[in-house]
């Protein structure tokens, strides 16, 4: 280091003769990389102030000024240094010196060093504005000499005094980074990208730097020591071909690769012509479950804020979102009500509607445990799956059916009044009208509605009012797809008449999203939600100002609307952040079509693929080892990631390309890193107060929201009770379609576990690949008699509107009149719709 | 690519003669640390880190202060550093469309791998002889040859740890280069090879020879840390039963409806030793890569066909603890392929690792 602190002061020297007035430092620690980056900028101001007027001859303003930077011999320096450093010049003309180092070249104390250097420098030039910067690990500290020199009594301000001053500052500031200096080999954690659990991961890396695999955290609360099927074989997709490591935009009728700077010029001018023509409406987001909490929320400003629109959604419409509404209109928050450990310690676990050990295989060993400690567990799912082989009572019940079964138990408890003691006396309006209508969902209704004995239904009611610790896991199989919402009002009902909405030890948890669905949620990347998931019908003036809103925000369009507007030309052009449109629609021309009929398409991906090869301009994203920001798991955990592998090729993380966009588009926001968004997340998002980007980098394990600002420790639970507001939801007539005589048999489209939702990034991982890439028409041995489908046999599905091919296998847990197919081997018809159960009849 | 810094280890060679008595001597932990540090300058090195959340790994060691001796097991077991979770084999580029430019990856490097526990060592041992067998893939034991092992007793076993019943640790008597025992202020240092030996030469005058009342101290700790086990696995009826056919059938249900096949038992394990074989390929370019594969996944015996040989979890652990426990056993190497570390104890998320196993079988009687 002492040599390279040499260099930098020689260097600096330079621009001191040279009068520059005010010269800033800057110096990254990228361990990710290996290295580190030294930055020097002459920062006067009369460079700035020029620069508009002195566009195309910057040397010249240069020599205007009063400065005058030789530039040939500040290379003469530089060369002095043995390549490390290289002079260029900044967007306006100013010198700029850049240094890279490896870090294990580097020998003693970079912080030591640097503070007595620059305390040196100010000590002889006291009236140089220097600034100074030092990132570590998207960790930063800056300072600025003029700041502590005006904190001086000014007799005190000159040399010595100052140099001082400026040394203990620095050091002060650099005492957080010390750490890291120190323990140069201590890694860097990373959160598994894939399911809704966020277990917290380990990097291994070859001798070579390469990403070998990842290990699981055994403190973490979630990892506990192991990674599922997933987590274990993640990280090959990073290093697939088909990874876009370039920007590009259509050109002449085919893409051309291109610079950054075109890219987003091309965007920004492009969308700013589609605004100026057909107004923010015309205008569509899609935002991704898959991207940070970062991502989202600046994906949601850009589209409120910059673009104006309210057309903003995830995919998470087809599936979660119904849940998290509910449950918002239920208890306040659009999330769990419970925690993981709270499973674990559970006396009763009521599972609806998730295949548990595949979708979120955390949440299943927490079940596991709790099974230890001898809880009773009821599966409702028709399928026998992994975890229903395990349940004390698996009741398969009638695909779609759940609101029955949920009605059925709510009224016995009502008609026996065994709910919550305070019920029964007070003045709940919800509870009335659940009272009232009690009657008419008698037991024997439940029973034939969902196959499940009513018996049972009074067994488990019994149970559920007995114990004392109860936890109810949903998924997003719950009822069906457009009684969903009313099924999860009944089940958040069912667990605050109980007494188990959210208190200790009890409540809801929502499983089987993808890494952040949650958060996305949380940011508002909803069309008629703000973060926080405050409906828009509610903003006051308050939440605006929070929200730093300028223009009142609107309901725009969904996902589904979207993407209709884009069948029917309303939307001109959209902008779609890591989600493959085309993954379910690949067979559906008409819908490519019109896509192709869009003025604009800009897209944010990590992989080359049928959607990004129609874009207008597409953008390479890094893939989540690559970059740093927050996600949020299924129990609210808000965790920290940070980059643990060189980024692909030309790759950028996405808040940064939505942020560059936004500027190019004339936005006035500034943020330097991921934890400049982090930061404004914490002061505006409703919940997240309790985000700190400056926490120490060991609190990895995040924390479960809400968490004040001020309340340094992590809560481990939520608060003591959350109440809950009764709506009704008891369903009416039918549920979904029905099967008849055509078509008798229900198919459930589902997932598989190894194939993770479209397979964007797990069938490109060779042994997630392997494990599962295609799926079979599971049938109960019944229909494939009536069927006459022998094992094995291809087969063809026909339903309502169309037709599947694939071939048969024969399950005997399955109920006769229910089949099973994954849901990423249909063709385009139903993922977009939302639906998961279809009549069909099969031929062979 | 392949060119790494090429630091070597003076004196080190091949030679892995065994000492005919094991020379005994002590060294104040300060100086053992000087010594660390020497040996650092010289020779890369591997050896525990403690994580910022306070959890041991084994990893490279770019900074000696980074090493820490402190009790405990690491996450995973040394063998990564051996047989990796994805090695390049070789690298390749095709040159027109029939010919293909090979390139040899680098010979491994000698280096010192400091803190080993006793179970990760026998471990380490265990996948040597396996890849030695017949063919000698050099790959793996080219590595393992160079390295110098200086272990690590335990004097706190824990909680999920079972050594003891699996003849692995928590001390060894041989395998070693050289053997470490905390006294207290002092590491007491058994040296057993010859390399090892040349190795610590250099620093011969910090070290003391070994006192009466030293190894008096040390046979009084061996016999306290055998009563700090927690665990017990009955390994010996476990090898029994499973090699006579006797575990009943539902046990095996039972075991087989729990595991999720996720791997990890597989991956933690310091014996397991399957791979996968697969190239990576951009453009002209690629590598070939033998990666980690387990045996608890369903496509690691599926056919081309489909059919499955071995399609239920069940059916896939049954073949993993009988090789674990029968056929290493009574077949192969005559030692249990369990080498007592819990590490799948504490990684399984459906308590159905070995441990567990064993012991339901004792408690499961066959009438
Ligand atoms: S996919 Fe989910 S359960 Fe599996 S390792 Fe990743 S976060 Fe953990
Ligand atoms: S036994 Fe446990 S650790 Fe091993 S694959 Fe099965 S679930 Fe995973």
């Amino acid at each position: 280091m002492f040599g390279l602190s040499l260099h930098i002061l020689d260097l600096i020297e330079h621009f001191i003769q040279a009068h520059v007035s005010a010269l800033s430092v800057a110096v990254e620690c990228d361990r990710a990389n290996g290295i580190l980056k030294i930055l020097l900028k002459d920062n006067s101001t009369g460079v700035a102030s020029v620069s508009d007027a002195a566009k195309g001859s910057p040397l010249k303003h240069m020599k205007n000024s009063s400065r005058e930077i030789d530039l040939k011999r500040l290379n003469d320096t530089a060369s002095k240094t043995d390549g490390i450093f290289k002079i260029g010049k900044g967007e306006v003309g100013e010198a700029i010196v850049t240094g890279t180092v490896k870090l294990d070249s580097i020998k003693g104390d970079i912080h030591d060093d640097l503070a007595v250097m620059l305390s040196s420098i100010v000590c002889t030039n006291p009236d140089l504005d220097l600034t100074f910067e030092f990132r570590i690990c998207e960790e930063n500290c800056s300072m600025r000499v003029s700041d502590i020199k005006n904190r001086l009594p000014p007799e005190k301000s000159g040399g010595l005094t100052l140099a001082r001053a400026v040394q203990e500052k620095i050091k002060a500031e650099l005492e957080v980074f010390k750490e890291f200096q120190e323990r140069r080999s201590i890694l860097n954690f990373t959160v598994c990208p894939f399911c809704s659990c966020g277990c917290q991961a380990i990097p291994r890396k070859s001798v070579q730097g390469n990403l070998t695999g990842l290990v699981p955290s055994r403190r973490h609360p979630v990892s506990a020591g192991s990674l599922c099927i997933r987590g274990w074989n993640s990280v090959d997709y990073i290093y697939h071909p088909d990874r876009i490591d370039a920007p590009m935009i259509k050109k002449d009728g085919g893409q051309i690769r291109c610079t950054w700077k075109e890219a987003l010029e091309t965007a920004a001018e492009d969308l700013k012509n589609v605004l100026h023509k057909w107004g923010p409406d015309s205008i569509g987001f899609i935002g991704s479950p898959r991207c940070s909490n970062e991502d989202n929320y600046l994906l949601m400003k850009m589209a409120r804020q910059v673009v104006g629109t309210g057309n903003i959604d995830t995919g998470s419409r087809l599936t979660y979102s119904p849940i998290f509404e509910a449950l918002y209109d239920s208890y306040g928050i659009g999330a769990s009500t419970t925690s993981l450990e709270n499973v674990s310690e559970a006396e009763l676990i009521l599972l609806v509607g998730a295949d548990v050990t595949g979708c979120s295989p955390k949440a299943a060993s927490r079940i596991f445990q709790a099974l230890n400690r001898k809880a009773t567990l009821i599966v409702v799912d028709p399928r026998c799956t992994k975890i229903a082989k395990q349940a004390t009572h698996h009741w398969k019940i009638r695909p779609g059916s759940d609101a029955y079964w949920i009605s059925g138990m709510i009224s016995y408890l009502i008609k026996e009044n065994k709910v919550r003691a305070d019920l029964l006396g007070g003045e709940n309006a919800g509870f009335m009208e659940l009272k009232k209508e009690a009657g008419l969902f008698p037991m024997s209704l439940a029973e034939t509605k969902t196959w499940i004995p009513e018996d049972s239904l009074r067994m488990a009611a019994d149970l559920l009012a007995s114990v004392k610790k109860a936890v109810f896991i949903l998924g997003d199989g719950i009822g069906s797809f457009d009684e969903m919402k009313k099924t999860v009002y009944g089940l958040a009902n069912l667990a605050f008449i109980t007494g188990h909405g959210g208190r200790n030890g009890s409540g809801i948890l929502v499983v089987g999203g993808e890494n952040n669905t949650q958060g996305a949620w949380d940011m508002g990347a909803l069309p008629d939600r703000l973060p926080g998931g405050i409906p828009i019908a509610g903003c006051d003036v308050e939440t605006r100002a929070r929200l730093n809103f300028r223009m009142p925000p609107t309901v725009g369009q969904d996902y589904r609307q979207i993407l209709h507007g884009v069948m029917s030309g309303d939307i001109r052009a959209l902008y779609v952040m890591g989600e493959n449109l085309l993954a379910f629609h690949e067979e559906d021309k008409a819908f490519s079509d019109a896509l192709g009929r869009l003025e604009l398409l800009v897209v944010q991906e990590i992989f080359s693929n049928p959607l990004t090869a129609m874009a207008t301009v597409v953008f390479p994203a890094s893939a989540p080892y690559e970059r740093a920001g927050t996600v949020t798991n299924l129990e609210r955990r808000v965790q920290r990631f940070q980059p643990i592998v060189k980024s692909r090729g030309d790759t950028r993380p996405d808040w940064e390309i939505i942020y560059n966009l936004s500027k190019a588009m004339g936005a006035g926001f500034t943020y330097r890193t991921v934890w400049d968004v982090n930061a404004e997340i914490a002061s505006c998002v409703p919940f997240y107060e309790g985000l700190n980007p400056r926490l120490p980098a060991n609190d990895e394990n995040g924390f479960l929201w809400p968490k004040s600002a001020k309340n340094e420790n992590s809560q481990p639970r939520l608060r003591q009770n959350w109440e809950g507001t009764i709506h009704g939801s008891y369903p009416q007539e039918g549920y979904g379609e029905e099967t008849d005589e055509e078509f008798p048999v229900v198919l459930i489209l589902g997932r598989l576990p190894s194939f993770w939702n479209t397979g964007t990034r797990s069938s490109r991982c060779p042994l997630l690949h392997r494990e599962e890439n295609r799926s079979h028409l599971q049938l109960h041995p019944y229909d494939a008699n009536r069927f006459q489908v022998r094992e094995g046999e291809k087969v063809r599905i026909i339903h309502r509107s169309g037709i599947i091919h694939t071939s048969a296998v024969l399950k005997e847990d399955l109920p006769a009149g229910v089949a099973f197919l994954a849901l990423h081997s249909v063709d385009g018809r139903f993922a977009p719709t939302g639906v998961r159960r279809i009549p069909i009849w099969v031929e062979s | 690519m392949f060119a790494v810094n090429k630091i070597p280890i003076s004196g080190l060679g091949e030679d892995r003669t065994i000492k005919e008595k094991h020379m005994i001597s002590t060294i104040l932990k300060d100086d053992f640390f000087t010594v660390l540090r020497g040996l650092a300058k010289t020779s890369r090195m591997i050896a525990p880190v403690m994580l910022s959340n306070g959890e041991l790994l084994y990893d490279r060691i770019q900074c000696i202060e980074d090493v820490s001796l402190q009790p405990g097991i690491p996450i995973m077991s040394a063998k990564e550093f051996f047989f990796s979770s994805c090695e390049e084999l070789f690298r390749f580029k095709r040159i027109g469309t029939d010919a293909i430019d090979f390139v040899q990856p680098e010979e491994a490097e000698a280096c010192v791998f400091l803190g080993i526990r006793s179970c990760d060592l026998n471990g380490v041992r265990y996948l040597e002889r396996f890849y030695k067998r017949k063919f000698n893939d050099t790959t793996v034991t080219k590595k393992i040859e160079k390295t110098v092992f200086i272990s690590l007793g335990c004097l706190d076993p824990g909680e999920q740890c079972f050594c003891a019943c699996c003849d692995s640790g928590p001390f060894l008597s041989d395998g070693f280069d050289a053997q470490l025992t905390d006294l207290d202020n002092r590491w007491m240092v058994e040296i057993a090879t010859a390399r090892a030996e040349t190795l610590l030469r250099p620093y011969d005058n910090l070290f003391t020879p070994a006192t009466d009342a030293d190894l008096n101290e040390r046979k009084n700790i061996l016999s306290c840390v055998d009563s700090k086990f927690t665990r017990r696995s009955f390994m010996a009826m476990g090898v029994k039963k499973v090699s006579l056919g006797a575990v009943e059938e539902e046990v095996w249900e039972a075991f087989g409806d729990r595991c999720i096949s996720c791997g990890s038992c597989v991956f933690v394990c310091p014996t397991c030793s399957c791979f996968n074989v697969l190239d990576r390929e951009i453009g002209e370019e690629g590598v070939r890569l033998r990666t980690w594969d387990a045996c608890s996944y369903s496509g690691f015996t599926r056919e081309v066909s489909g059919h499955n040989p071995r399609p239920r979890a069940a059916d896939r652990l049954k073949r993993r603890f009988f090789h674990k426990l029968s056929y290493q056993t009574t077949k192969d190497s005559g030692r249990l392929g369990c080498m007592g570390c819990g590490r799948c104890v504490v990684s399984c998320p459906s308590l159905a690792d070995i441990s567990t196993f064993v012991t339901t079988l004792r408690s499961v009687r066959t009438v």
